[in-house]
């Protein structure tokens, strides 16, 4: 069977490029890594590696991960392939919410662990979906939609801004790279509790792709052949939201990847079901991220970019091309 | 044995569109809707698959009041053909598969006796030149075809059709109605739709319910129905004429 094939070699080829990827992510950057060193106990090699590039690289694999499906959820719940955690304001939600815990009770409790950071990142991410739902029901028009996801985005990054220009103080030195999308920094208890955490919802995500196959068609569709449909969109709507805010909570806003990860998938699969879609997206993503942390942080070594810039402009073209496409079609 | 009933089913959504609904669809039987635009054709499909509430009254399906029937085990019973757009680029073997839904396992992947019967069923309606080509390439004749296929994978006692042959030009429309008919006889389901093709509506059914000001206003077989007049009483035809015969509109008539 062709179709069969294109599905194998596909996916062969993800989880070979993954693989590089992952491996550049921990030999490439500002210091050179000796090979030999990096299983000798105490050497400069072995503590970056251990310490800094393995935790960098699986929370790079696992935020882009969690983008593309979070993406790839929003895409189906709205029928719309432009819809994106971080085009819909649902990361900048996050961002908002996590910065103002982060200033407002930095000084007064000491124990901000990652767990609670999560929390709170899911708290604003609902708090913009929910907004952006609301908006939903009176705007028919998806581009409007989009609009005013944008116009979310915009409001949290400026209250965003104005809350770190005038809390500056130490505690909240990394707040401004983090508040732009950066990896850097991230421990490895940190890069663990996040993968868990997008795990299980991907788990999650994958187990609802049957429900998700028949919704694709349209909601009445899936209703006639008995989704629960109100379920369905809760559940699908609390999973984009917790990715999006698990990656938000320890990597910052991360633009794009959400749409262009699962069109690129699409295209290259040439197929829409669900299952065949939801693991490759999680693959994609992963070594697209994985890619564009490496870029961000060797291009003007030793200066950092913010990740956010090199996956926009890599991603931001592929919607760009999606949009023309679609005014065509 | 009675596939559908209802009882004194009131259908709508804020305020009511159509009350006191009373009707009776019998195995094998095909039924058409008729009645003017808003007369709530629709409506009455969209409660009776289940995909809105009605407002008061019951509806029994298999004799079973339908609050008592799970959502899985009316799509066993019911398969539904709406005209809705769709943006799901699936091929048409996929959406005709997707058919199999009430029957697959969690993942949704067909054994090989769903592949059989997503087979015969791509025979049944030809469509299996279409099997690899995008659904949203194909031309509304194929569209209904493939959505037929994907109804009667679906296995379901009754199907419900909203005006499938609106977009289709003659040729497709006599096809697809010539299909329908032979289907329900040899699978052994019954049919109820909506039809604006009163001259076809006439040949298919067995039974016609029509429908008119927010009610029921006569059922009857086609011979009940196209006499004395009714068809132009149930459409408010006043400028030109309508053949009872042969179940045509006349703009005017001809010397």
């Amino acid at each position: 069977m062709n179709k069969k094939r294109r599905l194998t070699i596909a996916y062969i080829c993800l989880i070979i490029v993954l693989f590089l990827a992952g491996i550049v992510c921990v030999l490439a950057g500002s210091v050179s890594i000796s090979l030999t060193d990096i299983f000798t106990k105490g050497t400069v090699s072995n503590s970056i590696v251990f310490d800094l590039r393995i935790p960098r690289m699986i929370a790079a694999i696992f935020a882009g991960g969690a983008l593309a499906i979070a993406g790839y959820c929003l895409q189906t719940f709205f029928h719309n392939p432009i819809a994106g955690p971080y085009l819909l304001g649902i990361s900048s939600g996050a961002k908002l919410s996590v910065a103002v815990l982060l200033i407002v009770l930095a000084g007064r409790i000491n124990v901000l662990n990652s767990v609670t950071m999560v929390i709170v990142a899911f708290t604003g991410a609902m708090i913009s979906m929910g907004f952006v739902l609301i908006v939903s029901r009176y705007v028919k028009s998806m581009s409007m939609l989009l609009v005013c996801g944008v116009m979310i985005g915009y409001i949290c990054t400026a209250i965003c801004d104005l809350l770190i220009a005038f809390a500056d103080d130490s505690d909240i030195v990394n707040l401004h790279n983090w508040s732009r999308g950066s990896l850097s920094g991230i421990t490895l208890t940190q890069s663990l509790i996040m993968s868990l955490i997008i795990s299980i919802s991907v788990i999650f995500v994958f187990s609802i792709s049957k429900p998700m196959s028949a919704f694709l068609v349209s909601e009445n569709y899936a209703k006639s052949v008995g989704v629960n449909i109100s379920l369905f969109k809760v559940v699908l709507v609390v999973l984009s939201s917790l990715l999006s805010a698990t990656v938000t909570a320890f990597a910052g806003p991360v633009s794009f990847v959400g749409i262009a990860v699962p069109h690129l998938i699409r295209k290259i699969l040439k197929t829409e079901r669900p299952i065949f879609i939801i693991p490759a997206c999680f693959l994609g993503g992963a070594a697209f991220t994985c890619v564009c942390d490496v870029i961000s942080r060797t291009l003007f070594a030793p200066t950092e970019l913010s990740i956010s810039t090199i996956t926009a402009i890599f991603g931001s073209p592929v919607v760009i091309y999606m949009l023309i496409k679609k005014q065509r079609a | 044995m009675s596939i559908l009933s209802t009882k004194n089913l009131n259908i709508g959504y804020d305020s009511i569109i159509v009350r006191d609904i009373n009707i009776d669809i019998s195995e094998g039987e095909i039924a058409v809707l008729i009645g003017p635009n808003g007369a709530g054709k629709t409506t009455l499909l969209k409660t009776v698959s289940g995909l809105i509430s009605s407002v008061s009254g019951s509806i029994f399906l298999n004799d079973k009041d339908f609050s008592d029937i799970s959502f899985s085990e009316k799509s066993r019973l019911i398969a539904t053909v709406l005209t809705e757009k769709t943006g799901a680029n699936y091929t048409c073997e996929e959406m005709i598969s997707l058919g199999r839904y009430p029957y697959t396992n969690s993942f949704g992947s067909l054994s090989s006796e769903d592949k059989e019967i997503v087979n015969e069923a791509m025979m049944l309606t030809d469509t299996l030149d279409l099997a690899d080509k995008s659904f949203l390439k194909i031309s509304d004749g194929q569209k209904q075809r493939v959505l037929l296929a994907r109804a009667i994978c679906q296995r379901p006692k009754l199907l419900i059709l909203d005006e499938p042959t609106s977009f289709l030009d003659v040729k497709y429309k006599l096809e697809f109605l010539k299909t329908l008919k032979e289907l329900s006889r040899t699978l052994g389901f019954s049919v109820l739709m909506s039809l604006h093709e009163l001259d076809m509506a006439k040949q298919i059914s067995d039974k016609l319910i029509c429908i008119k000001d927010d009610r029921i206003d006569k059922i009857g077989s086609a011979d009940d129905i196209f006499k004395d007049g009714y068809i132009k009483d149930l459409f408010g035809i006043y400028s030109g004429d309508f053949d009872e015969k042969t179940g045509l509109g006349i703009i005017w008539h001809t010397n």
